[in-house]
């Protein structure tokens, strides 16, 4: 298969000009387009961070386990709704489900943050409102489009001045609203598969089919088609020539698993979700880790669905953690020898009920499982203890779903999700902060400063 | 949290500003109710087929442009249509599924029929690219997506102990339970809300779906209702999460875990593998539903939910004549028939919808007054509304005069080739009855914005209109020769610019600039090695020179929406 040649498309485009006249002035000129796509090469010692949405609001209870909550075997009152797990260095009071096992070196090496309770305080526990706000970072008072449907990604790559034709990236089945730009300046590129950078059959016929799509697609974009523009403000070109110009990579079984052979020799069991979910890693690390050209990619994100586990959590979770916790290790192990300075970034829309329900099954809660793994992260438990440990004390589960009336059935939101977002966009990618600051125009409104220390 | 209502100019004034010259036509004309155009140019009638159908075709714009008598002659049809009198090809399409056994029978259903998940896919694609009902087809698809379900973990379920553990008996199984779900859509997309939501409920794929079949609350259980559907019917089947007008919450925590305690007991019951007989049954040992007072906010008075086996029959009773539901419901439509970027609304017009709502919620005069409406007609095209991945796949087809005929004289359609269009749509992102979420690929949602879904769309289509050989293989068959020498006259027909506008104007009206002249122009002035040939209508690769053009004019962005 023939990848999409630009450089042949602007001999033929010159020729094309000599049809009947008709290019007009308005079209943009392919010198402009030649002149970005030459960069020197650079080691990968700019910030970068990887994102990873667990579509469907994970229980965090079941991942980082209170086992000192006195009220924990009430309200997880099925034994099999209890995971079994192992002490999690340094604290007294939480352990990982094993299934996590893979992040027990990263937390042994104070580079794995659990932070329980993290939420939005006025969450309605609708996933499809609050994966709004996660991405967006914006909880509106009043409608605000430009900023409920824009990224806080797309507006840090911004804010922090990402370059390349590839500053970010959602690869993904969907565009996620994390990268998605109310503005051409902001807006990020959308990868669904980087096997959809070569269009067409190889041969001369393709390469006529590319050169119809090239022209059309070099006419000036107007704004009611922004949203199908990359961040060069141009439509898919820029990202598809700089995309395809990469080396391409090896995939490699055993860290991103892809099939029931592959799966079963990681020692998982087969989850054939979890395929498209380990293609999405292994091409993110690819495009995270690639510098010094057109693909300078300082954020990547990719999302992993399943996690609305109303009824058989005791059944599901067994089959996404075990492939969470392999991606997670994988990239983790693929960034730490290339780059200082990354971090893996695993977020969730709310977390589940306190208390299960009568089908070994958890519903929608406030208070979520922020996870961070990274060099430039601090280790250990936030917001999980007793007493004495990092963030703020753990509310108990309760002794029945009435206990409290803040909150009722689910965990607190003890850090406003948007106070980790600005500790690491300030600490990682040097925003500023405070009232007036960058980080006031990347999570909007946001001036809160007394970080929780998560990152360094 | 309680958010100020959105101002409707507001809302939407970033799309609109940016058409800068159209700007202030545009607003006035969301304040003020637009008169009604007394005929339609060609251009408008085809934005007004585009809305309405899945697609354009020459023959509906012709008929459509004139007088504007002609356009309500056609509505009128629409609304009250004759189901039984549609286009015999949807008949002979759907005759062709699984091997020729038809559509899934609803009563005669039986172990070892085989259906397959791309049976029930093209069974809607029938209807939708080649129903004369257009309008029907395009209500049955809203409604399958507004009570999307999710076959795979109704698959799931069933596989144990009503398919004999046998997966590919589970997916036959489900694909009657599904089809039947979406016949109803479609068969009453014009009837009663109240009629439709309550179908849903009780729908087995729905019981499974949303968990509702496992919501047990009776004394031998925890007690802890599950909140799944009860949720799902408020935010998405019924009310939404907040009442528009004012801001306010529509509901909170309490009237989730009051509503699913009243939801609670309903399961299934079957008789082995005779789906026929699998319907809801309630058991009120797992029932713990409570004579609560709930909502009383301004779109939903007070109520005090019932208990019992008719607990949730009152309940939607009640919600379907409230204003919240009107709203959300009107709004909905309004955004998927009119919405021509993100948050278009016209005050004037949904007043009037929510007027013609009544008691029960009827979607036929609630579309009237809608489609009638000189908002509808007369609303300055923006080019901002994204296709969804099947009204791309479909409407493309539309516009060329694709043929699903392998022959000109054959007699009924290959449902083969009809195939090759839902694979389309499957490749660019949407797989009916797979969509895991249930917001049912919602217009707005993430799923179609993208240079992703932009690339593969164009890959998609230049494979389409380009490889395709008239006649041969599954693919769609075009004569683009005979639209040509049909559509100018013979001195035009080796004419690139000529056929290039040609193109353009079939595709996109007046939508269209020289950019894209120029890209359609060059691609049928040079032949496969690019270089600059004459385009001879007597020679052997004719068709094929056409065929470039027709990928060149496709690529145009304007492609992906509508």
């Amino acid at each position: 298969m023939t990848n999409f040649d630009r450089r042949q498309f602007l001999r033929v485009g010159g020729a094309g000009a000599l049809f009947s006249g008709l290019l007009s002035a308005g079209t943009r000129s392919p010198m402009s387009v030649v002149a970005r796509l030459s960069g020197s090469p650079m080691p990968v010692t700019t910030p970068r961070v990887f994102t990873i949405f667990l579509r469907g609001a994970m229980d965090g209870v079941h991942t980082v386990i209170p086992k000192n909550d006195p009220t924990y075997l009430t309200a997880r009152f099925s034994p099999e709704m209890r995971p079994t797990t192992a002490p999690l260095a340094g604290s007294t009071f939480a352990e990982l489900n094993t299934d996590f096992d893979l992040l027990q070196d990263i937390h042994n090496s104070n580079n794995a943050a659990f932070v329980h309770q993290v939420g939005n305080p006025e969450g309605e526990r609708s996933h499809f409102v609050e994966q709004q706000i996660w991405e967006s970072a914006f909880v509106p008072t009043v409608a605000q489009p430009s900023l409920e449907e824009e990224g806080v990604i797309a507006r840090l790559a911004e804010a922090a001045g990402f370059g390349s034709d590839v500053p970010g990236a959602s690869v993904s089945k969907a565009m996620q609203r994390f990268y998605r730009g109310f503005t051409p300046a902001r807006i990020l590129a959308h990868i669904r598969s980087l096997s959809d950078y070569s269009i067409g059959a190889a041969g001369g016929i393709a390469d006529r089919q590319r050169d119809a799509l090239a022209r059309n697609l070099m006419t000036t974009p107007t704004k009611e088609l922004e949203r199908f523009l990359d961040a060069t403000g141009e439509f898919v070109l820029a990202s598809e020539d700089a995309v395809s110009g990469l080396a391409g990579y090896q995939h490699d079984g055993a860290k991103f698993p892809i099939g029931e052979p592959e799966a079963t020799a990681a020692g998982l069991d087969y989850y054939q979700p979890g395929d498209a979910f380990m293609r999405q890693c292994e091409e993110g690390v690819e495009l995270l880790l690639a510098a010094g050209g057109p693909v300078d990619c300082q954020a990547v994100g990719v999302e992993f669905g399943g996690w609305d586990t109303h009824v058989d959590q005791d059944e599901q979770r067994p089959l996404l953690d075990p492939y969470l916790a392999r991606a997670i290790r994988s990239i983790y192990d693929c960034a730490l020898p290339a780059c200082p300075n990354f971090v893996i970034l695993v977020v969730t829309e709310f977390g589940r009920t306190n208390f299960e329900n009568s089908r070994t099954g958890t519903d929608h809660g406030v208070g979520s499982l922020l996870m961070a793994f990274g060099p430039r992260v601090n280790g250990g438990v936030y917001n999980c203890h007793d007493g004495i440990g990092l963030g703020r004390q753990w509310r108990n589960l309760g002794n029945t779903p009435q206990d409290y009336t803040l909150w009722p059935n689910a965990q607190p939101v003890a850090t406003d999700f948007r106070l980790i977002y600005a500790e690491m966009f300030e600490k990682l990618f040097g925003l500023t902060s405070g009232a007036g600051s960058q980080i006031e125009q990347v999570v909007p409104g946001w001036t809160d400063s007394n970080y929780l220390g998560v990152f360094n | 949290m309680r958010r100020t209502p959105p101002n409707s100019v507001l809302g939407r004034a970033a799309c609109v500003l940016a058409v800068a010259g159209l700007a202030v036509s545009t607003i006035q004309a969301q304040q003020l109710a637009t008169a009604i155009p007394t005929s339609l140019s060609t251009a408008r009638a085809m934005h007004v087929a585009n809305r309405l159908t899945f697609g354009q075709t020459e023959a509906l714009v012709n008929q459509l442009t004139g007088p504007i008598a002609n356009y309500y002659a056609y509505l009128n049809a629409q609304l009250n249509p004759n189901l039984a009198l549609d286009n015999p090809d949807v008949g002979s399409l759907l005759s062709q599924l699984n091997n020729g056994s038809g559509p899934p029978p609803f009563t005669t259903f039986a172990m070892g029929m085989g259906y397959r998940y791309r049976d029930i896919q093209n069974g809607v694609y029938a209807y939708s690219a080649v129903s004369d009902f257009q309008l029907v087809a395009r209500m049955g698809h809203f409604w399958e997506r507004h009570f999307n379900t999710y076959a795979n973990r109704v698959r799931g379920v069933v596989r144990g102990p009503y398919a004999n553990n046998d997966l590919l008996e589970a997916e036959s199984l489900t694909c009657r339970i599904e089809w039947e779900d979406y016949e109803f859509y479609r068969q009453n997309s014009l009837g009663q809300f109240r009629d439709l939501i309550g179908y849903t409920f009780y729908s087995p794929a729905m019981l499974i779906y949303l968990d509702t079949v496992l919501n047990e609350c009776g004394a031998g259980s925890s007690g802890i209702p599950n909140e799944n559907m009860s949720r799902e019917l408020m935010e998405l089947h019924g009310i939404g999460t907040n009442f528009e007008p004012t801001g306010e919450l529509n509901y909170g925590i309490n009237e989730i875990q009051a509503v699913a305690r009243a939801m609670s007991g309903w399961g299934l019951r079957g008789n082995g593998y005779g789906i026929a007989y699998l319907r809801a049954s309630f058991n009120v040992l797992e029932h713990c539903g409570t004579a609560t007072t709930i909502f009383g906010t301004s779109g939903l008075p007070a109520y005090t939910l019932t208990t019992g086996i008719n607990a949730v029959d009152d309940l939607l009773d009640y919600l379907a004549g409230t204003e919240a539901c009107a709203d959300f419901i009107c709004r909905k439509l309004m955004l998927d028939f009119m919405g021509d970027g993100s948050d278009d609304l016209y005050p004037n017009v949904l007043t009037q919808m929510k007027a013609a709502w009544g008691p029960a919620g009827d979607i036929r005069a609630v579309l009237n007054v809608m489609l009638s409406s000189g908002e509808f007609l007369g609303q300055t095209k923006r080019w901002c509304r994204a296709k969804t991945p099947m009204e791309t796949a479909i409407s493309h087809q539309r516009t060329w005069g694709g043929s699903y005929r392998d022959t000109p004289g054959s007699a009924s359609p290959n449902l083969d080739r009809l195939n090759y269009v839902r694979v389309q749509g499957q490749n660019i992102g949407q797989s009916l009855f797979l969509f895991v979420s249930p917001d049912g690929f919602a217009l707005e949602s993430n799923e179609q914005p993208g240079s992703g879904i932009m690339l593969k769309s164009l890959n998609l289509f230049s494979e389409s209109y380009y490889t395709n050989e008239p006649y041969a293989g599954n693919n769609v068959r075009f004569d683009f020769p005979a639209f040509v020498m049909n559509s100018l006259p013979a001195a035009k027909w080796g004419d690139p610019r000529a056929v290039a506008t040609l193109f353009l104007q079939r595709a996109y009206g007046a939508g269209w600039n020289l950019d894209n002249l120029t890209a359609v122009g060059f691609a049928l002035a040079t032949d496969v090695t690019g270089a600059l040939a004459p385009l001879d209508p007597m020679a052997p690769d004719y068709g094929k020179r056409l065929g470039q053009g027709v990928v060149a004019t496709t690529s145009t962005p304007r492609g992906l929406l509508r």
